[in-house]
């Protein structure tokens, strides 16, 4: 019988009862394929996994270790990929009928590092198709399903490992994130999930959908985890790291007041009950020690519009050959976008990179007073599966839209932003909490997503199931 | 701020797509990427798609930006 209650410990704790030898790799894959296996048909959040092969790995980590070799500092966690992800030993679909692609000569850049680690994939998880949505209700293989409530959405795209992670089916995952497709699921899921800066993460073996929106990053259950795997994945070759400053977090201490800026007006509009857990948040931050700050940031419709506009271009871009010959394959709502994209014209694009220049130098003078902006996630906790429209503050938009509402400004100025628990709404759903920082200043939204995380217990928060209705 | 809403209808879809020898879309379909390309489009202002006459730069700016400051 395994031991559930290992499923509840974090990675570093883990890795730690298994260097001490009092757990073995084993135990602990076992114990999440148990959870995997529990859960996995109410929420659909893995659409491929292969346990057998899981637990033979962590046997040979176990092994290993016996022999006194130097492990990796992800040796027999389990992991979880988005199907975007290209891997050896699973299929990858991104979702979709469209790609179905013959075994890929290696895996994804950022999966062999994890690899490298120890790390051990248990299987693929869901996403939106081709990630081009951020609902999680569109996919191939099946809508993915919140384990706080089975009735509502997860967000997405990132969505099956951000049910994954909540229900405790691993302690790591893999997303992307083009317009919020990490931390979106990551809020509605009540888990956690960075967007690293623009360049940080390879994306080679990720495929696209709008590659200079495009980031790929790790999920997991606490910003210190993040730590562990963003240290991991970061790609020291790649043409937007800069070690100095990425190896020197600067947590903030005592000896510094925290300054954080909170974006208010057009385009920062909040449901009453996700205002209510941001201000607590606020409060906690204070309590900590922070000033927090409100701050016009100005030109949100217009950088919006910046942002749709690369994101519809780009996206037609990479799929012009699969849409002449699988047009049929894709689902409604995906090539309804494909083919409104063929209809923006390059001036179009070349102006939107252009505004988006200036946009992003303009961002970055208001956020240098700053140590980090805080803003919540989502406007809203994840919508019913069936709800079209959210109403809140004044304003009426899709439920994709929603997703979406203030997540797309960090991937438009290629910012790092991390989304963590803070709180649950009226409807029992968690409530996400976004810090967003300057470029290269991930290590530091994570201690300050650390600092967080010391004063509270959101992100050690888990669902009871069955959860088919509110609590 | 000056906003000039997508001028694409049924029709100029049609005519456009027509034109590139692009696959005919069934009628429900037209009509969804009419919106969607509206919803694109209504957005768009002068302040986003107008340079002023500057060249635009696109990518490799960017990419100086992020190495600037990395």
């Amino acid at each position: 019988m395994a031991d559930l209650s290992l499923t509840h410990k974090e990675i570093s704790e883990l890795s730690a009862l298994m260097l001490s030898g009092q757990v073995s790799a084993r135990e602990v894959v076992a114990a999440f394929v148990s959870n995997l296996e529990l859960h996995n048909v109410a929420t659909n959040a893995f659409i491929a996994f292969d346990a057998e092969k899981a637990l033979a790995r962590a046997s040979t980590v176990d092994a290993l270790r016996g022999t006194g070799k130097t492990m990796g500092v992800l040796s027999g966690i389990p992991l979880a990929v988005k199907d975007n992800y290209l891997t050896l030993d699973f299929p990858t679909t991104a979702g979709s009928r469209v790609y179905d692609a013959n075994p890929p000569k290696s895996d994804a850049r950022t999966v062999a590092l994890l690899r490298e680690a120890g790390a051990i994939v248990l299987g693929k998880t869901n996403m939106h198709e081709w990630a081009y949505g951020a609902t999680n209700k569109i996919s191939a293989k099946g809508p993915t399903r919140n384990p706080w409530n089975t009735q509502h959405i997860t967000g997405g795209s990132s969505g099956g490992s951000g049910a994954a992670l909540a229900a405790r089916m691993v302690p790591a995952a893999l997303g992307s994130d083009t317009g919020g497709s990490i931390r979106v699921p990551a809020a509605g899921c009540g888990v956690c999930g960075i967007k690293p800066s623009y360049d940080f993460v390879s994306r080679e073996g990720v495929l696209p959908l709008s590659w200079t929106l495009d980031a790929a990053g790790p999920m997991a259950t606490s910003a210190r985890d993040l730590r562990i795997l963003l240290s991991v994945m970061i790609d020291k070759a790649g043409p937007g790291f800069n070690g100095s400053k990425a190896d020197k977090a600067r947590t903030p201490t005592a000896k510094r007041k925290m300054r954080l800026g909170m974006p208010i007006g057009l385009g920062f509009e909040l449901a009453n009950d996700v205002r209510s857990s941001f201000e607590s948040a606020q409060e906690i931050f204070t309590d900590l020690g922070a000033e927090v700050v409100p701050v016009e940031t100005g030109e949100m419709m217009e950088g919006f519009a910046a942002w749709k506009t690369i994101l519809h271009s780009e996206a037609t871009a990479f799929h012009v050959k699969f849409l002449s010959e699988r047009a049929n394959d894709y689902a409604d709502s995906v090539r309804t976008q494909l083919e409104a994209g063929r209809c923006i014209t390059a001036a179009d694009y070349l102006n939107a990179q252009q505004f988006r220049r200036g946009f992003n130098d303009r961002l970055d003078v208001v956020m240098s007073a700053f140590d980090a902006f805080i803003l919540p996630t989502l406007p809203v906790t994840a919508p019913l599966l069936d709800e079209e429209f959210l109403h809140f503050e004044g304003v009426s938009v899709s439920a994709q839209d929603s997703m979406t509402y203030v997540a797309w400004l960090a991937n438009l100025a290629g910012l790092p932003a991390l989304s963590i628990p803070c709180g649950f709404g009226k409807q029992g759903l968690p409530v996400g909490l976004m810090l967003m920082g300057r470029f290269g200043t991930d290590f530091d939204l994570l201690g300050i997503g650390e600092l967080f995380q010391t004063a509270t217990d959101w992100h050690r928060r888990t669902p009871t199931f069955p959860s088919h209705s509110s609590p | 701020m000056k906003k000039t809403p997508s001028t694409w209808t049924l029709q100029s879809l049609q005519a456009y797509r027509k034109s590139r020898g692009w696959p005919e879309l069934s009628s429900a379909m037209t009509e969804k990427v009419v919106v969607a390309i509206h919803d694109i489009q209504d957005h768009y202002d002068d302040k986003v798609f107008d340079s002023g006459g500057e060249p635009a730069f696109l990518f490799q700016p960017m990419m100086g930006r992020v190495r600037n400051n990395g």
